[in-house]
């Protein structure tokens, strides 16, 4: 990692992370940012480039800029935002970490509300949804007025509110939890930072994965109902021809949602870096050389991601918990390896604690599962989801083939997440 | 310019493999938790007051069979939205209700108007 420029500010009480990975075309969030209503100390600008470009869009607002850092990946790796996250969190110094997009437009008032927040209650994840504009006009960034991108071709626009905030069915989708995430900086290092899994690899990943765990740990989450980013059009929108992660069919990471379920705080793989921050007295400075370690990497290569024969490889490590009999198995830092049923409770329950057991080998382990189940249920089981999961295929055809003949409707969506 | 018939077949595949995946493991995930619950004598004491949400027919019956077999004496609702959710949640708490167990699925949608029943380590998500 290569710091460009490092920051002198000493407490400031925001600290945004902006990302690039030689792709943003434009910073005009830092334009923005010179406007605040705020004193600017209370806050600092941490921009990270995941590869070596010096990008010429941050140039006309450099002094805008506290920190900037090259993490000068070769190019054969494919880019992972949660490392990213995770050199933010490691270079960050302010109270509230926040994760955003870095090419939308603020009104003054944005760093001022998440202060406000957070000094209202400082057991949140705070999340800002974002109007998005498609006018096509607007780009090359052409600094339209809030009410312009409000406007016409404003695709979420409901009276001053995004359709995502009063959207109450299924908010998973419907709002944008990559466009703005704010959380308190030891929150975030004690549910051990941004999960560098190798399922988030590419265009499937996102601060989410850490609003899950944070919530988890005990945090609420929170969408703030007036402030809001404003985002214009540009090309390579959604991650287009991005490798893509395991996910639910409409790009929310599935590996996200099954730590959620699980209860589990910690990630599946913490950076090193982050770790010695949450387990010792380290300093930030004295664990900068910790973030990137080549061992944890070699499957970030494009040649993995490119090669769908290579690819299968991918999510095949032993650090992804296995589903065995209704628990999970997975390995601990000491290379034990622990069960817990796969459900979560209340983080004040014990109930499911009990459960909790923890085995010299993944064979004792297995064998130890098995035995707490009847034969009868463990054959059971399978074909009673294989039968229902036929019934529903079934069930599927026949009111797509009766809807083709004009005789029903058709579902609304195929299922409730998808 | 007309539609292929077949423009968007894969990703409907792909969303339907989604699904039945999700199914699958919600169904054998619930299994496992209702045979542990009955099974867990620290739970003896609140069995009467047990409630099970879910959001589809297939996996209501599902659990309702298993409370059968298991000897669990709990009652399975289904609800399809959060207003729906909300009410049953408010019913719950106010009839002193000792444990939810609430499916992954429905979790995941309505997490939010659950945070309260999770804090209080009344809820389980299976």
């Amino acid at each position: 990692m290569r710091l460009l420029k490092q920051s002198t500010r000493t407490q400031p009480r925001v600290s945004l992370i902006l990302l690039d990975w030689s792709v943003r075309e434009s910073f005009h969030l830092l334009h923005y940012l010179s406007k605040q209503d705020i004193a600017r100390d209370n806050f600092e600008v941490i921009i990270l480039e995941y590869y070596s470009r010096v990008s010429d869009a941050i140039l006309p607002f450099q002094d805008q800029v506290d920190t900037w850092a090259l993490l000068e990946m070769p190019e054969r790796y494919y880019y992972h935002k949660h490392l990213m996250y995770n050199a933010g969190l490691v270079l960050s110094k302010g109270e509230v970490c926040v994760v955003c997009d870095s090419d939308a437009m603020v009104t003054p008032g944005f760093i001022r509300t998440i202060v406000e927040a957070f000094e209202h209650d400082p057991n949140i994840v705070l999340h800002l949804d974002q109007f998005r504009n498609i006018r096509q006009d607007f780009y090359p960034f052409s600094y339209p007025s809030f009410e312009d991108v409000l406007g016409v071709g404003c695709i979420n626009n409901v009276q001053g509110k995004t359709k995502g905030i009063l959207d109450v069915e299924d908010p998973v989708h419907a709002r944008n939890y990559g466009a703005c995430m704010c959380a308190r900086r030891e929150d975030l290092i004690a549910i051990g930072g941004a999960d560098e899994h190798i399922d988030y690899l590419g265009h499937i990943c996102g601060p989410y994965d850490m609003t899950f765990r944070l919530v988890n740990h005990g945090r609420r989450e929170v969408w703030h109902e007036s402030e809001f980013m404003y985002h214009t059009w540009h090309p390579g929108q959604a991650g287009v021809d991005n490798y893509l992660g395991p996910h639910d069919g409409r790009h929310v990471s599935t590996t996200a949602y099954a730590s959620f379920c699980s209860g589990r705080t910690l990630p599946l793989l913490e950076n090193e870096a982050v770790r010695r921050l949450r387990t010792s007295d380290a300093r930030p400075a004295d664990v900068e050389s910790l973030l990137i370690k080549p061992e944890r990497i070699q499957y970030w290569e494009r040649t993995y991601v490119e090669d769908p024969a290579k690819r299968l490889h991918l999510g095949m490590e032993n650090d992804k918990p296995l589903r065995y009999c209704g628990h999970l198995i997975s390995r601990t830092h000491d290379g034990r390896f622990e069960s817990v049923l796969n459900a979560c409770s209340g983080h004040t329950s014990a109930v499911l604690e009990s459960t909790r057991q923890s085995w010299a080998t993944l064979e004792e382990a297995k064998r130890s599962l098995r035995s707490r189940f009847p034969a009868w249920l463990r054959c059971c089981v399978p074909l009673v989801a294989l039968y229902v999961t036929a019934a529903q295929v079934a069930h599927y055809a026949i009111i797509r083939l009766c809807n083709s003949l004009g005789i029903a409707r058709a579902p609304r969506t195929l299922g409730r997440l998808s | 310019m007309r539609r292929a018939p077949w423009a968007g077949f894969r990703s409907r595949l792909l969303q339907l493999k989604l699904e039945l995946a999700w199914l699958s493991d919600a169904l054998q995930d619930l299994t496992y938790v209702l045979y542990f619950l009955a099974r867990n004598p620290g739970l003896s004491a609140t069995r009467d007051h047990i409630y099970i949400l879910v959001d589809r027919t297939w996996i209501a019956a599902h659990c309702r069979a298993c409370s059968a077999v298991f000897g669990f004496p709990s009652e399975t609702v289904i609800i399809s939205t959060r207003d729906a959710l909300e009410k049953a949640v408010e019913a719950l708490t106010s009839s002193g209700t000792t444990l939810v167990i609430v499916s992954k699925i429905l979790y995941l949608k309505y997490y939010s108007v659950l945070q309260d029943l999770r804090e209080r380590g009344t809820l389980i998500v299976a």
